[in-house]
């Protein structure tokens, strides 16, 4: 039949099909910007050929022991100097009713660029406890980061030599004890110059305690079935050696569950302050009097629980500045049937749950989320997040629908203060399903695109590379020297066009991990950046003006930055 | 035609057989064989109540009477049940008589094993929707239990055809939004919510469901509206203005928050959330002071709420927990059962629930019910004993319990389990004043009775409590107290006609003949 013949309405409708088809069509062609619906975030999984043959264990032996459910933490630091991002995987070891033919450790893997790993023998930052958490600060300010890992048992500071070398400090207050670890951080509280520690504690562990039965399988027991510890706080005498302050910092007031902990000056009083995330029960907020005296302000704060005035199973913790308002705003993952919350900073020290109005928490309430972090993943100039996900229970898949062990991690894009779950649109790599615990975001091959590593309960680690549309950025290298080397709890504002940002340098951050270090700003199209202002920690700001776009600086306190030279951006 | 196989019946699983046709020449002939399939059932019945739980209590069997109705099962037609397994406990042993009855397949042995159990409860289940294929209650009960069990996406499936068939079916848009949620989809959730309220919109818990489900899903407007409504329609439900405070804390309008919170604990003190949302709210509005009052107020109650959550945890049972689960699906299925006229299938589940979940209130309630209604008042009265021993405050109980006592002839013991009551719930004025009332028209005790009407009057000192204590009097011929209490009624609700004109009208008896007052002279005699 010819089209001509046809009756004029038939051909009316055929012309508007088509003229959608070309329209429907044109714009998934063209990236689909014109919809409002796709996203210029993109990941490629590396975990093959970066080489990480890494696999955790937690140590399992069927016993179901609740510590093997939480287990475990990674970190992301410099660890020789050499300007390449590291991984450091944190690792279980053999428990009760479990025997290893090789104990597992913990792994230090060595970027060695293009985003090629390997594992350098002989470094000594293997330690053999069961690891949880982990953080990364210069104790001793000797220009290389070193390492805190929180254990089931004692926990444990390793020294980085600078010579590639790690050697375990002897100090015996830094064991903390017997204490099941949760989330570590280094901050320096009382502006000593000195990276003191937290260590936020989950449980008073007792190998006695069973399992539970849950129809009448046998599955991890939640942290209710054990009694809460106080946190520790370590002070940091300057000497290598280091103080039990917990009590005199009024930190061991609270006892709860602890599990991630994130250090921020909340109040922008110049100090360090701390979130503790706690799992089903009231999240803590300590504010510092400058001194290295804390006080727990999370209620009236509104931030000890979720917008229902319930507790949450929290997880992992993150801060950064969502909206652009540049205050500090906390994200904090949690248990599934609940929402992860977006604290947003109000100032005047109160925070209001943002969940709802923004999106945040959109997507997770079905999935128990660990790790987290806010990133600028397209480098557009606002903070996304990154969730990685996982179920606790290992043997319910088949007897329950709503237990998922092994779950997809999430992306929400942020768009001018409200989040999308874009994370089916990102690549096939979001749609491996692991069970993910602690994660870290860095840029691992220095392309100005913040990459994503996480570590996968019971099996290797998922790398993902971050091949997102190329926009413009900068980054920050920061090196105190009247402040504490790695400059932990200083903040820098740029501006660049009409658009300011801040960030600041967290050491312990996410689930129980570390990353970071290394500040990333995404500019959009702008390719100068006309202020950076650097907040030295406790001591005299820093401000530069017009710096190119699309470099890493180092910026050392009292002197000029220093750049890279200016990284291409890869079309 | 093909004849049907034969298979042995095994002790174990005589449960599971269904009734089937007997060969020619088996048996004697079907009535005989009937005959003693039902004396013996009778007989193991019997011996089985008597003996294992002692529930004849060496007393007769009374002649037969009529047990009210539970709530729950007065609306369900329930058939006459027939003398087969219907009195059999779950462990006692059956004959091959089960082929009289279509009863669901318990095993002999309550299984101890979680996992055991729920594979029995799927067996009755499937029963159930087997026996009744046609019943949508069946199908809804099987759907909550698949949901309930962890099966969620089965349950879906059963709702969603549920639907399909009988677009009307609210449980199954409750289902439905169940599942959503706890899938994650909030939004879908919501619609189904949405939809349940359509059909039921005088139902305000639903519509707080709706709420809730609305501020979950981000839908902030929309929470505001359904939850206004909720308060429009019951100002004093306070679960409405705490939710409504959140909703309006995360639309920032923080004063109208602080407005539903403090309404919120005006009539429930006991909120810690109201509390907890008033103080961060009133923080946000820079009261810190006023705050810091609400947030001690919401620790303290927090502390409370969470000793006892942490003390559940730790004496958590999964054998048991999962007993109490299962004994609900079975309470459900027999529902659905008695109303399928498998009157036998629902008594067999009722009693297995009773022994699975020694708290259970409804399958006791039940219980007592079918034994009312088969004759066997001291069943019957033995239940409805447990179940008010279940809940000691809940007068409608006991009260019951007295009815049935009643009912056999037994006043003495229907007055003791009621005075019983009293004595151990003074406060309760409702119940004083139907003991009260018992007195007067069961027993023929008027001291008693004014004595109760009095001490309920003493508590609950309104107009409606005044005229209840008028009524009495006036039952007991002490016209005079009558009228003065009747007055004191009128006088506390003056826009209350009746009392007024019942007030004057006895007014008018006492001066039209007073000498016709028996009491008036003993007045003052009569007991405080």
């Amino acid at each position: 039949m010819q089209y001509s013949r046809l009756p004029v309405a038939t051909r009316i409708v055929l012309r508007l099909v088509a003229i959608c088809c070309v329209v429907f069509w044109g714009c998934r062609f063209l990236g689909n910007d014109c919809l409002g619906q796709d996203t210029t975030i993109r990941f490629e999984d590396l975990s093959q050929s970066s080489q990480i043959d890494f696999i955790h264990d937690n140590g399992s032996s069927g016993r179901h022991y609740l510590i093997e459910a939480v287990a475990a933490g990674m970190a992301s630091f410099d660890y020789d100097n050499d300007g390449d991002i590291d991984l450091y995987f944190v690792n279980g070891a053999a428990l009760p009713g479990a025997a290893r033919s090789r104990p597992p450790t913990n792994q230090l893997w060595r970027n060695q660029g293009q985003f090629k790993f390997e594992k350098p023998s002989g470094t000594y930052s293997e330690d053999r406890g069961y690891g949880l958490g982990v953080t990364v600060g210069d104790v001793d300010n000797d220009g290389f980061a070193d390492i805190y890992l929180s254990n089931l048992n004692q926990n444990e500071l390793l020294l980085n030599n600078g010579d590639g070398t790690f050697t375990k400090s002897v100090d015996e207050t830094l064991a903390c004890g017997d204490r099941a670890g949760g989330g570590p951080c280094m901050l320096d509280a009382d502006g000593d110059g000195n990276l003191d520690i937290y260590v936020a504690n989950y449980v008073d562990f007792n190998f006695d305690i069973q399992a539970t039965k849950f129809r009448g399988r046998t599955v991890y027991g939640g942290p209710l079935l054990y009694d809460k510890l106080p946190d520790n706080f370590l002070l940091n005498q300057g000497d290598g050696t280091f103080v039990d302050y917990s009590q005199a910092s009024g930190i061991d007031e609270n006892r709860e569950w602890g599990m991630g902990v994130v250090c921020f000056d909340f109040d922008a009083d110049g100090d360090t302050d701390i979130f503790v995330a706690n799992d089903s029960t009231r999240n803590l907020l300590y504010e510092n009097d400058g001194s290295g005296s804390f006080f727990d302000i999370a209620l009236l704060a509104g931030v000890a629980y979720d917008h229902r005035g319930d507790p949450q199973g929290s997880m992992g913790a993150d801060v950064a500045d969502y909206d652009g308002d540049l205050r500090l705003d906390v994200f904090q993952t949690a248990y599934t049937k609940q929402l992860a919350t977006l604290y947003r900073n109000l100032g005047d020290a109160v925070l209001e749950d943002a969940t709802l109005r923004t999106g945040a928490g959109k997507g997770t309430f079905y999935y128990v989320n660990w790790g987290t972090g806010f990133i600028d993943l397209d480098n557009d100039g606002d903070k996304d997040l990154f969730i990685a996900n996982g179920h606790i229970h290992d043997n319910m898949d088949d007897l329950d629908d709503t237990v998922s062990y092994r779950l997809p991690n999430q992306v929400m894009q942020n768009e001018d203060g409200r989040f999308r779950d874009v994370s089916e649109q990102v690549g096939d790599v979001f749609q491996i399903e692991a069970s993910s615990r602690g994660c870290i975001l860095d840029d691992l091959d220095n392309d100005g695109r913040v990459d994503i590593v996480v570590l996968n309960s019971l099996a290797k680690p998922t790398v993902m590379r971050n091949t997102s549309k190329p926009q413009n950025w900068i980054q920050f290298q920061l090196a105190g020297t009247s402040s504490n080397r790695e400059a932990v709890g200083s903040q820098v504002i740029i501006t660049a066009g009409d658009k300011s940002q801040i960030l600041e340098v967290h050491s312990g951050r996410g689930y129980q991990s570390h990353f970071g270090s290394r500040l990333h700003f995404g500019l959009g199209s702008a390719k100068t950046v006309e202020k950076v202002e650097v907040r030295w920690h406790g001591a005299q700001p820093q401000v530069f003006s017009d710096l190119a776009a699309n470099r890493i600086y180092t910026l050392i306190q009292g002197q000029p930055p220093e750049s890279s030279a200016e990284v291409e951006i890869q079309k | 035609m093909t004849e049907k196989p034969i298979r042995p019946v095994i002790e174990d699983d005589v449960m599971n057989t269904p009734s089937q046709p007997a060969r020619p020449g088996e048996s004697p002939s079907p009535l005989l064989r009937n005959l003693f399939i039902l004396l013996g059932l009778v007989l193991v019945a019997v011996i089985g109540f008597a003996g294992a739980a002692g529930w004849l209590d060496d007393e007769a069997d009374p002649p037969k009477n009529t047990v009210s109705a539970p709530d729950s099962f007065a609306q369900l037609e329930t058939p006459e049940p027939s003398a087969t397994t219907a009195a059999l406990g779950p462990d006692d042993k059956l004959s091959d008589a089960t082929d009289a009855v279509r009863i669901p397949p318990l095993s002999p042995i309550i299984p101890t094993d979680g996992l055991a159990m729920v594979e029995e409860c799927k067996g009755v289940v499937e029963h159930l929707t087997t026996s009744l294929p046609s019943s949508v209650e069946a199908r809804e009960v099987q759907a909550r239990f698949e949901f309930e069990f962890g099966q969620v996406d089965e349950a879906e499936k059963i709702w969603k055809t549920i639907l399909d068939e009988q677009p009307n079916f609210v449980f199954a848009m409750r289902g439905l939004g169940d599942v959503c949620t706890m899938k994650g989809r909030l939004e879908e959730a919501v619609r189904y919510f949405r939809r349940a309220v359509i059909f039921e919109p005088d139902n305000l818990s639903r519509q707080l469901t709706l709420g809730t489900a609305m501020l979950q899903a981000g839908k902030l407007a929309e929470a505001r509206e359904v939850l206004q409504t909720v308060i429009e329609k019951s100002p004093r439900l306070s679960a409405a203005h705490t939710e409504l405070g959140r909703v309006e804390s995360q639309l920032q309008n923080t004063e109208t928050a602080v407005e539903h919170f403090r309404t919120a604990i005006e009539l429930d003190a006991e909120d810690s959330q109201a509390h907890l949302g008033l103080a961060t709210a009133l923080a946000k509005l820079g009261k810190r002071d006023e705050a810091r009052t609400y947030q001690q107020r919401h620790i303290e109650l927090r502390s409370e709420q969470r000793a006892e959550l942490e003390e559940g945890r730790r004496t958590y049972d999964d054998a048991v927990a999962m007993g109490v689960d299962i004994a609900n699906v079975y309470v459900n299925s027999a529902r659905v059962y008695l109303a399928g006229g498998l009157t036998p299938a629902a008594e067999l589940l009722l009693l297995r629930a009773a022994r699975m979940s020694p708290g259970n209130i409804d399958c006791r309630q039940a219980l007592s019910f079918l034994a009312g209604q088969k004759g066997q008042a001291y069943e019957a009265i033995r239940w409805m004993k447990e179940v008010a021993e279940l809940a000691p405050a809940e007068f409608n109980y006991s009260e019951e319990v007295a009815r049935l006592y009643l009912g056999i002839g037994q006043p003495d013991a229907a007055e003791k389990t009621l005075t019983d009551f009293v004595e151990r719930n003074p406060d309760q004025p409702f119940a004083l004043r139907s003991v009260a009332n018992f007195f007067l028209e069961a027993t023929n005790k008027p001291e008693k009775a004014i004595a109760l009407a009095e001490q309920a009057t003493a508590i609950d000192d309104s107009a409606s409590g005044h005229a209840a204590l008028a009524a009495t009097y006036e039952k007991c011929g002490r016209i005079e107290d009558a009228a003065r209490e009747m007055e004191k009624a009128a006088e506390l609700a003056p826009e209350n006609t009746v009392y007024k004109q019942t007030a004057a009208l006895l007014r008018e008896s006492i001066e039209a003949s007073p000498e016709e007052n028996p009491e008036e002279d003993s007045q003052d005699k009569a007991p405080e």
